[in-house]
């Protein structure tokens, strides 16, 4: 997974970084990467990806692509994608991800549910190429 | 048709040879039109709005930043073309659109490359790079769903429409349609001895509205121009038809 890769420039390709000196309180809606570092109070949502810092202080629900979470967070996580929890994770809230992976010291204080990644429906046309190239190739 | 407002203080002697040159070059690529030179007693606003109403679709401002962004603001009302020829000590703002020094910029100017972009708008008035706002307890309400509190007191805080400086980090491009909300602090443990040590916070936005609680404080509209808060902020997405050069920072 490509996402918030630390090592190499932390913040390339990401759009909204809520720094450790800033509250954002309301309804914060993206389309690109989110950087928590700050205080959150409301909720969040964005098709990218969100990474919560070790030092973020989120009381807010969370619903992105995929997740990553290294600070304390009250709310309850959507990921479409991966979940991921860091060994300073401290998650009090439901979470549902098709992906989830928990380090050891993490903390999860709620449900947990595995969501099935949706197949890929292809479309009509395509269908129809599939079962002409079966039947031309002998 | 092409209309040239000269700044005052082209007219100065040091200034008369390069502008000749540059009046020479304008008649020898035929992109010539009526000129005029600003003064004490020539209003920037009065002589572009009479241009406009003669006809005249592409207005072109010899002269430095403070020229070039007084006249930003006024173009954008109409439905013309801003042209640019760089003459003076400060140009950020030809420089981010690629446009040469002197008399090179005729040239860029007969090749008529235009790009429409984005402007800031900050209650009445527009900016075409970033406002800025002291450091001071402010708070941003954003987009209306959303808002932004200060925990300290930021070393800058401005909103960007398009950086000058197109090495920066974050590309405040003047063709997506979106602010930036740039929020400057310095880290825990700062050390004045290392570089790039300060922590952003950036926030992608369509409006905003800046508040002060303890009194009304200026925010600087491109270093020149100044609004007190409370101040509403938003996008003027293509609101300004301008003559752009090959090397442009965006």
């Amino acid at each position: 997974m490509a996402m918030f890769n630390r090592e190499e420039g932390e913040t390339h390709g990401v759009e909204t970084i809520i720094g450790p000196s800033v509250k954002v309180e309301g309804n914060f809606v993206g389309s690109g990467n989110v950087i928590v570092d700050g205080v959150v109070n409301g909720s969040i949502s964005t098709t990218k990806d969100i990474r919560i810092g070790e030092r973020a202080k989120v009381k807010a629900d969370i619903d992105a692509a995929n997740v990553v979470v290294a600070g304390e967070l009250h709310g309850n996580i959507k990921a479409g994608g991966r979940l991921e929890l860091a060994a300073s994770a401290k998650v009090y809230g439901n979470v549902e991800a098709t992906v989830l992976s928990v380090a050891q010291g993490a903390i999860l204080n709620g449900k947990c549910m595995m969501v099935k990644q949706e197949p890929v429906v292809e479309s009509h046309a395509a269908l129809e190429k599939n079962d002409m190239r079966k039947k031309n190739t002998p | 048709m092409y209309y040239y407002l000269f700044d005052s203080p082209l007219a100065e002697k040091r200034y008369s040879a390069l502008v000749n040159r540059i009046e020479f070059r304008i008649i020898e690529l035929g992109i010539n039109g009526r000129m005029d030179r600003l003064s004490i007693l020539k209003n920037m606003q009065e002589l572009i709005d009479s241009a406009v109403k003669r006809g005249a679709e592409t207005i072109v401002i010899v002269g430095d930043d403070a020229a070039i962004a007084r006249a930003v603001s006024i173009v954008a009302r109409y439905k013309v073309t801003l042209g640019i020829i760089p003459v003076g000590e400060h140009l950020a703002i030809p420089r981010a659109l690629g446009i040469p020094e002197g008399e090179a910029a005729c040239d860029v100017l007969s090749r008529r490359v235009i790009r429409t972009i984005d402007l800031g708008k900050a209650n009445d008035q527009y900016f075409l790079f970033s406002l800025e706002v002291p450091a001071q307890p402010v708070s941003i309400e954003c987009d209306g769903h959303y808002r932004i509190s200060l925990l300290g007191i930021p070393r800058a805080f401005s909103i960007c429409n398009f950086s000058p400086d197109h090495r920066q980090y974050h590309d405040c491009d003047p063709e997506d349609g979106m602010l930036e909300a740039i929020i400057k602090e310095e880290p825990e443990g700062w050390n004045p001895f290392k570089k790039n040590q300060s922590v952003e916070s950036v926030f992608p936005l369509r409006t905003a509205k800046i508040v002060c609680n303890d009194a009304s404080i200026p925010i600087t509209l491109d270093g020149g121009s100044v609004v007190k808060t409370p101040v509403n902020v938003e996008i003027a997405p293509k609101k300004l038809r301008v003559v752009v050069g090959k090397d442009r920072h965006f």
